[in-house]
């Protein structure tokens, strides 16, 4: 083999056959004359073939190589002469050569991550507000225009979201209970105050507990249900299929869901806060050996209207917040199975964490009043 | 009733997904937008539905109009239409009957037909789009074709003036949309609803559309009848996209246009293409001759023949390493005992040329019959 390299006639005449080593030295000849033609590359450079009697895919890749960083800092290369097996083999990898340089991707800076988050996050924003304004008309203002909610969803979504879900609300109430006593027992007893273990629980249970642990329970049962549900529809146009018969999506499924769940969920933690009590009671009365009527007594010294109160119309709020929520991320979703299930992931992690911020404001308010 | 879009432009964000797009659909015919993933033609086709807004006023004249309405702020039910998905969207926990009957169900009391007027339109329906007796099944008990049928008879039960079909046969097998495309032409002549269909496939485009409006990028690209954008393409991109076609690299000088060795006569003066052009030959265009005879050829050889089918499909790579793609009948082929390897003369019996300028929206353009008779 030989390769003729001419610098001065930007031109590389190869002969013989072309392997590993030559397509090597053709590659690092080329990069040399890049290099220090790159400020001059009006005249291409010529790779002459026409005496090259055999090429292999080794040469091939060094020519592919020598090609892209050619095309890279804007030298033009010709292939000439190319005939025979070697033509053939060239029209094999000419649409690689004619690939375009992959561009590598521009390194997104720190302040654009923050601006982009921040731009991202007002459009949802937006979007949750405008959805919001839909929900309350459809739901709480329509009614009076004599656009009826529909009564059979609700039904349907109560039965679904409320009834269904009472045994597992009852019993993870209930071993919550069960468990606050027995924590709280092992510190009170050491003053001897075990009896206070009741107003403790009937307490914590009202004001705290029940709302926030039904709360959780229907977020991760109904909140990604919802979020699931709508995200399905959605990537399968079938809310697009609604739309085009005419029904306002909010209207028809949104409104349903928001009653259904105000409704369910604080009768669910109304059952809660009996479950829990009633777990405590137990380990009052099996465990910590305190006469019941005791335990009656001091429950119904602690318990006050006002926390039923407070502890009810949290649970309203936290209602609205998991349909809501569910709502928003499952017609926001995009792409296919996979979206619906990022949609419904993040729902659920919304819910608890707008459950539990919005729970500390209530405390908190409570507390400085 | 008649649909006009006038100057609709969308933006998704900084990507422009229709430019400036104007557009009309006459009373009862049946018209196909045409392209590429990407074109925007399914935004244009959900803009129309009122399922997506256009950008707002982007031109003092910016308006849909079905029947000289101006439809704008008017939503999806009141405009009227029925819209089918690519992938059905029927709803799944109800039967077929019940997903006819859905949309005349929960419309409001006074708007709301009889139970009994309810259930002789769905049979009307299921008899129109051949699907009687399976009223009772649900959706994932029927086949692909089966569903998109139903999705047409819940579409049409509102009666709707226009009637948007996306994509309606992109998810089914190509034996299945041959058939079915053939009937929605003849349904839609029997019911004369206004129709615009979506679709990426020129062939489904070309043999059913009355009207072909070819879009690439967000903007129009041409709008014609069948025979118009197959055979007068008013661009590079329209030629390119309706169906195989061998590109060169020419130049056209004084009455004559250069590509690869030939020269062939170009008289078309009043064209303003001159200097760099693209060379554009339909593979049935191609003829092969196993000898010279004489008339402006190039010198090729036969890389590989696929003989099935209606036409001989033969690729060809010529002296100065150009690839082409040749159609020609099985008549000629078995007289011509092509096999690989085979040294032939080839020559293009119309060609078609742009003037190579990416830039320009509308380059000239200019066809050219060579003059001899084959």
């Amino acid at each position: 083999m030989s390769t003729d390299i001419d610098l001065i006639q930007g031109r590389i005449s190869c002969a013989g056959s072309l392997s590993e080593p030559e397509g090597r030295a053709l590659f690092q000849t080329l990069e040399k004359w890049v290099q220090s033609h790159s400020s001059s590359s009006d005249r291409p450079m010529i790779v002459d073939l026409q005496q090259v009697t055999q090429i292999d895919s080794m040469a091939g890749a060094w020519l592919l190589r020598a090609m892209e960083l050619a095309k890279k800092s804007g030298v033009e290369v010709q292939l000439q002469g190319m005939q025979g097996q070697t033509g053939e083999f060239l029209n094999l990898i000419a649409p690689l050569i004619e690939r375009p340089v992959p561009q590598p991707a521009r390194p997104v800076g720190f302040f654009e991550q923050i601006g982009q988050t921040a731009m991202d996050g007002l459009t949802e924003f937006k979007e949750a507000i405008g959805l919001l304004i839909e929900v309350i008309y459809w739901t709480l203002l329509a009614p009076f225009e004599k656009k009826r909610p529909r009564w059979n969803a609700i039904l349907d979504e109560i039965f679904e979201m409320g009834v269904r879900a009472i045994p597992i609300v009852v019993l993870i109430n209930y071993l919550l209970g069960l468990i606050i006593s027995l924590m709280s027992a092992a510190q009170l007893r050491q003053f001897g105050a075990d009896r206070y273990v009741a107003d403790l629980v009937v307490i914590a249970f009202t004001r705290e507990l029940a709302p926030i642990m039904t709360a959780i329970v229907i977020a991760a049962r109904s909140g990604a249900a919802i979020a699931a549900e709508l995200a399905t529809m959605k990537v399968q146009e079938e809310v697009d299929a609604l739309k085009s018969m005419g029904f306002e999506v909010t209207h028809f499924l949104i409104s349903p869901k928001m009653t259904a769940l105000t409704i369910a969920l604080p009768c669910l933690t109304f059952l809660a806060m009996i479950a829990g009590v009633g777990g405590g009671a137990h380990v009052g009365k099996f465990l910590l050996d305190i006469n019941m009527s005791i335990w009656i007594e001091q429950t119904l010294g602690s318990f006050v209207i006002s926390d039923l109160f407070l502890g009810l119309s949290k649970s309203i709020l936290f209602a609205v917040i998991i349909a809501f929520v569910g709502c928003h991320n499952g017609l926001r979703v995009q792409g296919g199975a996979r979206g619906v299930g990022l949609s419904t992931t993040r729902a659920v992690v919304m819910d608890i964490l707008l459950i539990i911020c919005t729970d500390l404001v209530f405390t908190a308010f409570d507390y400085v009043m | 009733m008649s649909i006009e879009v006038h100057h609709v432009s969308k933006h998704f964000g900084t990507y422009t997904a229709l430019h400036d797009v104007c557009l009309t659909v006459p009373t009862g015919q049946l018209v196909a937008l045409l392209g590429p993933s990407g074109s925007g033609k399914t935004t244009l086709l959900r803009i129309i539905a009122g399922l997506e807004p256009a950008d707002p006023a982007p031109h003092p004249e910016g308006a849909i109009y079905f029947h000289s309405r101006d439809v704008a702020g008017i939503n999806a039910r009141d405009r009227q239409v029925g819209f089918v998905f690519q992938h059905y969207a029927l709803f799944r926990h109800m039967t077929v009957f019940e997903n006819i009957a859905f949309g005349l169900r929960v419309r409001r009391r006074r708007d709301r037909p009889s139970r009994s007027e309810i259930r002789s339109r769905v049979q009307e329906l299921l008899e129109l789009v051949q699907l009687e007796g399976l009223a009772q099944r649900f959706p994932n008990q029927l086949s692909g074709g089966q569903r998109q049928r139903v999705a047409l008879a819940r579409a049409l039960a509102g009666e709707p003036k226009v009637l948007l079909l996306d994509e309606p046969f992109g998810a089914l097998d190509a034996k299945v949309r041959k058939e079915l495309r053939t009937w929605l032409r003849n349904l839609q002549k029997d019911l004369h609803v206004t129709t615009l269909f979506v679709t990426h496939d020129q062939d489904e485009a070309l043999e059913v559309a009355d009207q072909i409006v070819v879009m690439n990028h967000g903007r129009i690209e041409q709008i014609g009848t069948p025979d118009q954008v197959f055979h007068h393409p008013a661009s590079e991109f329209v030629m390119r996209f309706l169906g195989d076609v061998n590109t060169f690299h020419g130049r056209v000088n004084r009455g004559t246009v250069q590509f690869s060795s030939l020269e062939l006569p170009f008289p078309h003066e009043r064209q303003q293409i001159a200097g760099e052009a693209r060379v554009f030959v339909r593979p049935y265009d191609v003829t092969i001759d196993t000898k010279s005879n004489g008339l402006p050829c190039l010198e090729a050889r036969v890389v590989r023949i696929h003989s099935a089918g209606p036409l001989v499909r033969v690729e060809l790579v010529t002296s100065t390493q150009q690839h082409l793609i040749s159609e020609i009948s099985q008549e000629r082929f078995a007289t011509m005992q092509l096999e690989p390897e085979s040294r032939v003369f080839v020559r293009p019996r119309h060609i078609r040329v742009f003037a190579s300028e990416p830039e320009v929206q509308n380059p000239p353009t200019a066809e050219a019959t060579t003059h001899s008779a084959n």
